[in-house]
C-alpha cells in the first residue's frame, strides 16, 4: 500500500469544519448542498463546461445551512443580490485559480469509499441524499436539520457501516480501494502467484 | 490484515492442518493481488504466518485447525478466469465450484469456490 495514500474513511473523519474557498468561507459540502446543487444542474458536481457562475452557485449554496439556504430559492432578489456579492469576490481572481480552488474544495468534500459492481443491482427510485437523510435523521423530524447538514462523506461512510452491519457486502475495503486509486501502478504487474489448499 | 499480500510473484500458502499429507492443490492468480479472505466450512480461527522463502519470496500461510470440505477464497487484482470444474494444482481432491466477479473503476474482485471432490476409503 502506497505510503502517501488517504483513505476515503480516515479523510471523511478528519475534514475541517471550515474552508476558505476564494476568499468565501464556507464549511464542509453537505447532504444538502450536494442535493441542491444537483438540482440546480450544477457543473462541479453534474458535469459540462464550468464557468464562473457554476463557482458562484457552488460558494453561494455552500456558505448556508439547509434552514439559511431556503431563502435562497424562495426569495428572488435575495439570491440575485447574494449572487451579486459572490461574483464581486470571484471577479479578483483569475478563472483558473477560481477553477483549481473549487475543484480542490468538491473532489475533497465529495470522496466517498467505492462499492463493488456485480451486475445484479438495483435502480434506486429514490434520490441518494434521501436515503441519507433517513438513515442520519432515524426518521426523526427533531433530526432532519442535522441530517441535511451533515458533510456528505461522512454521511456516506456512516450509511456504508449501518449498510455493512446489516450484510452488505459490496463496500470495498481500504486495500482494494487503495488498488482502485492507484490502478496505474497494479495493472500491468506481470506474473502469478499460487494459493495452495494441502 | 494478516493475509494480505500485493506482492510481484511468489507463492502463497493456504495450509490446511489435518491434510498435509495430500499433494499440494492450488489456484494461481495474477501476482498484484490481495487475498482478501479465506473462509471454510468448519469455522474456527485460522493462524496466519508471513514468511519469506529461502529464494526471497514472500508467502502467506493460512493454518485451520481442522480438515475442511468447502473453502471460499476471494482475491482482489487483475481479472482472472477460473472455470468452474477446473483446478490447476497438482493434486484433484479439490475442484472449482462456482467462481464470481464483481468490478470498480479498476480491479476486479473474484470469489472462488471450492469443494473437496468426495473419496470413498
Amino acid at each position: 500500500m502506497r505510503q502517501d495514500w488517504i483513505s476515503p474513511w480516515w479523510q471523511a473523519a478528519v475534514l475541517p469544519d471550515m474552508w476558505d474557498v476564494c476568499g468565501v468561507t464556507v464549511p464542509s459540502l453537505s447532504v444538502w448542498h450536494t442535493f441542491a446543487l444537483e438540482n440546480i444542474g450544477n457543473h462541479y458536481l453534474c458535469g459540462g463546461s464550468l464557468d464562473k457562475d457554476d463557482a458562484a452557485s457552488l460558494l453561494l449554496i455552500a456558505s448556508r445551512t439547509h434552514h439559511d439556504g431556503l431563502r435562497l430559492f424562495h426569495t428572488t432578489h435575495y439570491r440575485a443580490r447574494a449572487m451579486k456579492r459572490v461574483h464581486r469576490v470571484l471577479n479578483r481572481m483569475e478563472w483558473e485559480e477560481v477553477d483549481a480552488a473549487c475543484r480542490e474544495y468538491v473532489d475533497s468534500c465529495m470522496r466517498v469509499p467505492s462499492r463493488w459492481q456485480s451486475g445484479d443491482g438495483k435502480v434506486s427510485g429514490v434520490p441518494y441524499q434521501w436515503h441519507l437523510l433517513k438513515a442520519l435523521s432515524g426518521g426523526s423530524p427533531d433530526q432532519m436539520e442535522a441530517a441535511w447538514n451533515t458533510p456528505y462523506a461522512v454521511g456516506r461512510c456512516m450509511f456504508d457501516a449501518y449498510a455493512e452491519s446489516k450484510g452488505d457486502t459490496n463496500i470495498m475495503s481500504p486495500a482494494a480501494q487503495e488498488m482502485e486509486d492507484n490502478w496505474e501502478d497494479y495493472k500491468d504487474i506481470e506474473g502469478t502467484m499460487k494459493v495452495s489448499v494441502n | 490484515m494478516a493475509a494480505t499480500q500485493v506482492g510481484t510473484g511468489g507463492t502463497t500458502a493456504l495450509t490446511v492442518a489435518g491434510q498435509a499429507t495430500l499433494a499440494a492443490t492450488y489456484i494461481t492468480v495474477p501476482a498484484a493481488s490481495i487475498i482478501e479472505s479465506v473462509t471454510v466450512n468448519n469455522g474456527g480461527a485460522p493462524q496466519y504466518e508471513d514468511i519469506m522463502d529461502e529464494d526471497g519470496a514472500h508467502h502467506t500461510r493460512i493454518t485451520f485447525e481442522a480438515g475442511m470440505h468447502t473453502a471460499t477464497v476471494v482475491v482482489v487484482g487483475v481479472a482472472f478466469t477460473t472455470a468452474a470444474g477446473t483446478l490447476d494444482g497438482s493434486a484433484k481432491n479439490y475442484y472449482i465450484e462456482s467462481s464470481a466477479a464483481e468490478t470498480s473503476k479498476g480491479p476486479v474482485r473474484t470469489t472462488v469456490n471450492l469443494t473437496r471432490i468426495p473419496t470413498v476409503a
